[in-house]
């Protein structure tokens, strides 16, 4: 029988997960291991935690064992302060449904992105900053900030500024 | 089951990337400066990386930051560390058009033919540019051919015999350096920068997209050689400003496209 895990999110909803599945969140694997089954995640809405409830039932259900190969690689990878470049999931299906996944309004994918981060989910959080980025990919800085919301901060003086320091790499500038 | 259906109502919501709305409140600020380096990983730093930092003061401040640097450090303890390089050729290889390398003060760094084809901004990692040595042995033509657009500044480039900086196209920007020619009987031969750069001026409009061939030199000291550049192609010195010193010479030029 497979041993259940309780996840109890910030508005109060219970979600009874498979052990398996509630591992593939490094920090719920630790508090498991020296204290009871039933985890508090005040931080947590219920709606984003059904998100990546499904996400980890997804990814357990494929790895059959969720543990080992991806921790140790992970942990080196999160320790190195330059640059990290993403690890493609291999199963063509797997990636298939990662894309539906994320198929999301940006403030969802935020939401899942700081939830996975703080269950420590690296392939979530991957996946979803990877998303992120395809989404900046391509555009111009007006664009990027109409798109998210973002307000521009720079003065006129500071923009052109910034805009001649780099035109260096730019032949056609 | 019931559990089940209610799971996939709440996961699917398809909207449109750019909609925001009114129910959640996280936006992009909500990110941790580690999450936004994340994503700015997966961007290429031409055009991308340029364009975000162009956003805010804080992504710029994240978009330009050194983590994103490739860097070369001669005695490499960890050789397994992603990003960090025991030479400057294995770095130029790794590196992505636009990417910057550091380099990392020290005075025995090696430098011989290196070929830079794609735009690449290279940097001394001293405070001054003497802290940072690369030396081009006899036996090289030069320290660095460059054939793309690129910059490079608050470096030493020496050679014993050759060329310290070869620029066959592309514009290249050469800021707060030193390029030395070693003295020797033979340093006529040297030239501290030599360009082959011609376009042809026929098809000047139409090359637009490739921009013009050009050198821009600024606060560099430049020492020995026959003479401090030589033009083969059909650049040639503009713009020269000198102050003639007792013991040297303050010279500001560039070198662009014979005006027609």
């Amino acid at each position: 029988m497979a041993k259940m895990i309780k996840l109890v999110s910030g508005d109060g909803a219970e979600f009874e997960v498979e052990e398996e599945v509630a591992f593939q969140s490094k920090i719920i694997k630790d508090i498991v291991a020296d204290a009871d089954d039933v985890i508090p995640l005040p931080t947590v809405s219920s709606k984003v935690l059904i998100q990546v409830i499904e996400y980890c039932r997804k990814h357990a259900a494929v790895n059959s064992f969720p543990l080992s190969p991806s921790s140790s690689a992970a942990a080196a990878a999160s320790s190195s302060s330059s640059i990290s470049y993403s690890k493609p999931v291999s199963d063509p299906a797997l990636r298939a449904w990662d894309n539906e996944f994320v198929k999301l309004n940006n403030s969802s994918l935020f939401d899942i992105v700081i939830a996975a981060n703080y269950l420590d989910i690296e392939e979530l959080v991957d996946l979803v900053l990877e998303t992120v980025a395809d989404r900046i990919k391509g555009k111009q800085a007006q664009e990027i900030r109409r798109q998210f919301n973002i307000e521009n901060d720079f003065t006129p003086e500071e923009e052109e500024a910034l805009r001649r320091e780099n035109s260096w790499a730019f032949q056609n500038n | 089951m019931a559990k089940r259906t209610r799971m996939e109502l709440a996961a699917v919501t398809l909207a449109p990337a750019s909609y925001s709305p009114s129910v959640s409140s996280s936006t992009i600020h909500s990110l941790d400066d580690g999450c936004l380096t994340h994503v700015f990983s997966f961007l290429m730093p031409i055009p991308d990386r340029y364009s975000i930092a162009l956003v805010c003061h804080r992504w710029r401040y994240l978009a330009c930051h050194p983590r994103l640097w490739l860097r070369v450090e001669r005695s490499t303890k960890n050789t397994s560390e992603p990003g960090v390089f025991p030479n400057l050729q294995d770095a130029i290889s790794a590196a992505r058009p636009g990417d910057t390398i550091l380099i990392s003060p020290c005075r025995d760094h090696i430098a011989c033919n290196i070929q830079i084809k794609k735009p690449l901004c290279l940097i001394g990692g001293g405070e001054l540019p003497d802290d940072t040595v690369l030396t081009c042995s006899r036996g090289s033509e030069s320290a660095l051919e460059f054939l793309s657009t690129c910059k490079i500044t608050n470096l030493t480039i020496r050679t014993e015999l050759g060329y310290c900086l070869l620029h066959r196209s592309g514009r290249l920007t050469i800021e707060g350096c030193i390029l030395q020619c070693e003295e020797n009987p033979l340093d006529y031969l040297s030239f501290p920068i030599i360009s082959t750069a011609t376009v042809p001026n026929a098809f000047r409009q139409s090359l637009k997209e490739h921009g013009s061939d050009s050198i821009t030199v600024a606060q560099t000291r430049i020492e020995g050689g026959a003479k401090a550049v030589f033009t083969s192609g059909n650049l040639t010195l503009q713009r020269v400003r000198a102050i003639y010193m007792r013991t040297c010479i303050f010279f500001w030029f560039e070198v662009g496209e014979q005006e027609l």
